[in-house]
């Protein structure tokens, strides 16, 4: 007999060109599994990818929504949006690729460093994007 | 070093007192781009900058920053302030480049640990 694997679920909403409340989906996440006593470095690496591709969801395709998944040794981390798509994924993967418009990067973002930056953090990552219809970033973190 | 001991070294002014000024720094990192700076940033120091808007909250917060420094005297809006404030950073501004202000912060760090050696 298997025993099912009791898992925490959390769900945001995350609107499109919304700077002020940017960053408050992975904020929450970033509690929820601080509060389950993980190892902060793995806390923070699962903060960071979130974070940018939450913040990729804002900016590049008018919102999404982000659904977390914690199991008792991982955590899956999916944001979609029903945005324009990546047309060229190798090339946003490029780290500066960027085409953020100027007033994300007056506020300090279009480093084209954000789709990296998940692959660094992340123990797996990956993109499901068509054009015209939307992009979905799946993300995996272990906790050792 | 103590954050609220490099404080009384330099000139800066607290805009907002997080909730640790007792926080020991190690060194710094300077940057503009908040990917760079989420990515890269060490909970042991400071990050300089001259962005002041609320995603420095964010990018301050998921990364564990020791303090923010606003630099050439950026200035931080209310409702910003207000938002670090819930939680618990410590922002400062000071009238110094951010080229200035990281050397004179990497001088302090120098100094101490110079003093220390000596004990
Ligand atoms: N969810 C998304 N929808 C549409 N395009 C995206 C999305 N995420 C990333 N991109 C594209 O990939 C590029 C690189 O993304 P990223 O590495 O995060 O850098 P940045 O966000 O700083 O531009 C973006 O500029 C954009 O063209
Ligand atoms: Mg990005």
């Amino acid at each position: 007999m298997r025993m099912a694997v009791q898992t925490v679920k959390l769900s945001f909403q995350i609107r499109g060109s919304d700077f002020v409340n940017a960053g408050e989906a992975s904020s929450n996440t970033k509690k929820a599994l601080s509060r389950i006593g993980l190892n902060p470095s793995v806390v923070k690496r699962a903060a960071i990818a979130m974070y940018e591709a939450e913040l990729n969801a804002m900016i590049h395709a008018g919102g999404g929504q982000a659904d977390v998944e914690i199991f008792p040794d991982h955590v899956v981390i999916q944001i979609a949006d029903r945005g324009p798509g990546i047309p060229d994924v190798d090339l946003a993967m490029q780290a500066g690729w960027s085409t953020a418009p100027d007033i994300a990067r007056e506020m300090g973002f279009g480093a084209g460093m954000g789709l990296p930056n998940i692959k660094k953090h992340a123990d797996d990552m990956r993109i499901e994007t068509i054009v015209g219809q939307g992009t979905t970033i799946t993300i995996h973190i272990l906790f050792a | 070093m103590k954050l609220e001991k490099l404080f009384s070294k330099m000139p800066c002014q607290i805009l907002c007192a997080g909730s640790d000024l007792k926080r020991t720094i190690r060194g710094g990192y300077a940057c503009d781009m908040l990917s760079w700076v989420v990515s890269r940033i060490d909970s042991g120091e400071i990050w300089l900058t001259i962005l002041n808007s609320v995603n420095v909250v964010a990018v301050a917060t998921l990364s564990e920053c020791a303090c923010v420094m606003l630099t050439e005297s950026v200035e931080m809006e209310a409702d910003v302030l207000s938002r670090a404030k819930e939680k618990g950073l410590t922002i400062v501004t000071t009238p110094l480049t951010t080229y200035e202000a990281a050397v004179s912060i990497s001088r302090l760090l120098e100094a101490e640990q110079t003093t220390a050696g000596r004990n």
